[in-house]
């Protein structure tokens, strides 16, 4: 089965719509047509055109290197909050998955409480407390993102511990952070594979919720979630401004569904 | 000593475990179960010994309370071998999916701790010799298990086992989910290493055939009680109790 990668149409069309996606990110970090914070009142709200792509905001700021700044935002924001939510996860689930007992029961009931809120109310919360920007907002949802990985990876090992392989292993002295790490883990991949990928879409979606709202990234750094926001005021006027920054959204999550849909069926 | 394992007055209680909270408060007897009662036997060195019983009748108990996987028990359980192993029955959760067979087989090796450590080379080589001994194509050092039959399977579980260089070795039904032709293979295969290394077998089943096959003693095993114990001619030709009688019946022996 590992050998013969038969890759299915969604698998195909998710990676081809991420790689755009990721081009036009890299892109973003190294070159933008145009300074991302130079206004221009000559071309405000100006309709897209050869000079500017995707046409201009309120202030004249070229919307095409702002849709690209703001997906390399949008996207570190949410690759670090994955990041931080599923190597939490991961140890948290394996632990408890593993070993069971009362450390587990104390856990999973935490776990619960904090899977009974929104991830991003919890996340509300969080900047809430500690303030708005950008390292706030990875903190409070990655903190937001660690329940549903550690239910996901618990479950996998309660499955696995049981297996005649581990208890093979114990007899022929392995230790126990071996076996979770070296023998479980890896079998565990597949699931954890979709369900970050998942994730990350969540991820995406709750920064430009985040940003919508104002307590993600701040002005005048460019967010996909802050560009909507600022475009609602334009929405019939200049229509432009809210849906490329939408396009951008929904190319994002779309091209990791597809990604993540192609891994679990394979 | 003579005798690799002696158990005596082997008594084990399951408590129906349920949550914490579950649990709470609540630690009534009716939640305990008696698994094995007062068992006692004794296993000579290089002998292969059958235990064979119904479903459910206490083996595998047993088998982990000799193996230490059952820490909770009364009466004594002594086992000259400091590393016993297992073979499993289901050979499709016994070798993990993620690993190649060389992998899997390198594992007991990688685990020997200090002077006794063992380079790359060395340990593929021993792998080789194991892979041979037991019957398969060194070639299969590459593959994942699920490209393995399940007799195949099988037998790289009894070289992983072998290669942690034990002499003592519980088979759980190491052959029920086989086909009969694999079946004679892997007893065979298990009778030639257990007199080649001397490896002394704790044999689990419910077949009567394969026992007799296998095997120089049975014991006959019931709700947790050893019914008897003796050499495997004499049980067959002179079954003491009833129990006995109907098994040797369904067998057709």
């Amino acid at each position: 089965m590992k050998k013969k990668k038969a890759y299915s149409t969604n698998f195909i069309i998710g990676a081809v719509i991420t790689g755009i996606v990721l081009v036009m990110i890299i892109i973003g970090f190294i070159h933008t047509p145009y300074d991302i914070t130079k206004m221009n009142s000559a071309v405000k709200l100006a309709p897209p055109s050869l000079k500017h792509l995707m046409g201009c905001d309120n202030f004249g700021r070229d919307i095409f290197s702002r849709v690209l700044k703001g997906m390399g935002n949008t996207f570190v924001i949410a690759f670090a909050t994955v990041t931080i939510g599923a190597v939490c996860g991961v140890v948290i689930g394996a632990f408890t998955g593993f070993f069971g007992g009362w450390l587990d029961e104390v856990l999973m009931r935490i776990n619960d409480v904090l899977f009974a809120f929104p991830s991003i109310l919890l996340a509300l919360v969080f900047v809430s407390i500690f303030g708005t920007g950008k390292y706030n907002v990875v903190a409070a949802l990655g903190i937001a993102f660690i329940p549903s990985f550690a239910r996901i990876v618990r479950g996998e090992f309660i499955k696995y511990r049981e297996m005649d392989y581990v208890k093979s292993a114990r007899l022929a002295g392995v230790s126990q952070i071996r076996i979770i790490f070296v023998h479980i883990l890896p079998n565990t991949m597949t699931v954890l594979l979709s369900s970050i990928m998942i994730g990350f879409n969540n991820a995406v979606l709750a920064e430009a919720g985040m940003s919508y709202l104002g307590i993600g990234v701040q002005p005048p750094d460019a967010s996909l979630g802050s560009m909507l926001s600022e475009s609602q005021t334009y929405l019939f006027s200049a229509p432009w401004y809210a849906i490329f920054p939408g396009a951008m959204i929904i190319l994002m999550v779309l091209g990791f569904s597809l990604l993540a849909d192609g891994i679990k069926e394979k | 000593m003579e005798n690799i394992l002696e158990v005596s007055n082997l008594n084990v209680y399951y408590a129906n475990q349920g949550s914490l909270l579950k649990n709470f408060g609540r630690r009534t007897d009716q939640s305990v179960q008696h698994v094995l009662k007062d068992v006692s036997f004794v296993m000579k060195r290089g002998e292969v010994l059958g235990l064979v019983g119904e479903s459910g009748c206490g083996k595998t108990t047993l088998a982990k309370a000799i193996l230490g996987m059952q820490k909770q028990y009364d009466g004594k359980i002594q086992l000259d071998c400091p590393n016993p192993q297992m073979v499993f029955q289901d050979p499709y959760s016994s070798l993990n999916p993620s690993k190649k067979i060389g992998w899997i087989l390198e594992e007991p090796l990688r685990m020997k701790k200090g002077g006794e450590r063992l380079t790359k080379e060395d340990r593929v080589r021993c792998v080789d010799k194991m892979l041979e001994r037991v019957g398969l194509d060194t070639r299969l050092r590459e593959h994942y298990p699920s490209e393995l039959s399940g007799g195949q399977r099988q037998r790289v579980a009894i070289a992983t086992a072998l290669l942690c260089g034990t002499t003592f070795l519980i088979a759980d039904e190491p052959v029920s989910a086989l086909d009969v032709t694999v079946q004679a293979q892997i007893i065979r295969l298990l009778l030639k290493l257990h007199k080649e290394m001397d490896i002394s077998i704790l044999f689990i089943s419910h077949d009567l055939r394969v026992v007799y096959q296998m095997c120089d003693r049975v014991m006959i095993m019931k709700n947790g009680v050893i019914l008897e114990q003796g050499q495997v001619d004499d049980i067959y030709r002179n079954p003491a109790t009833d129990y006995t009688r109907l098994l040797l019946d369904a067998a057709n022996l």
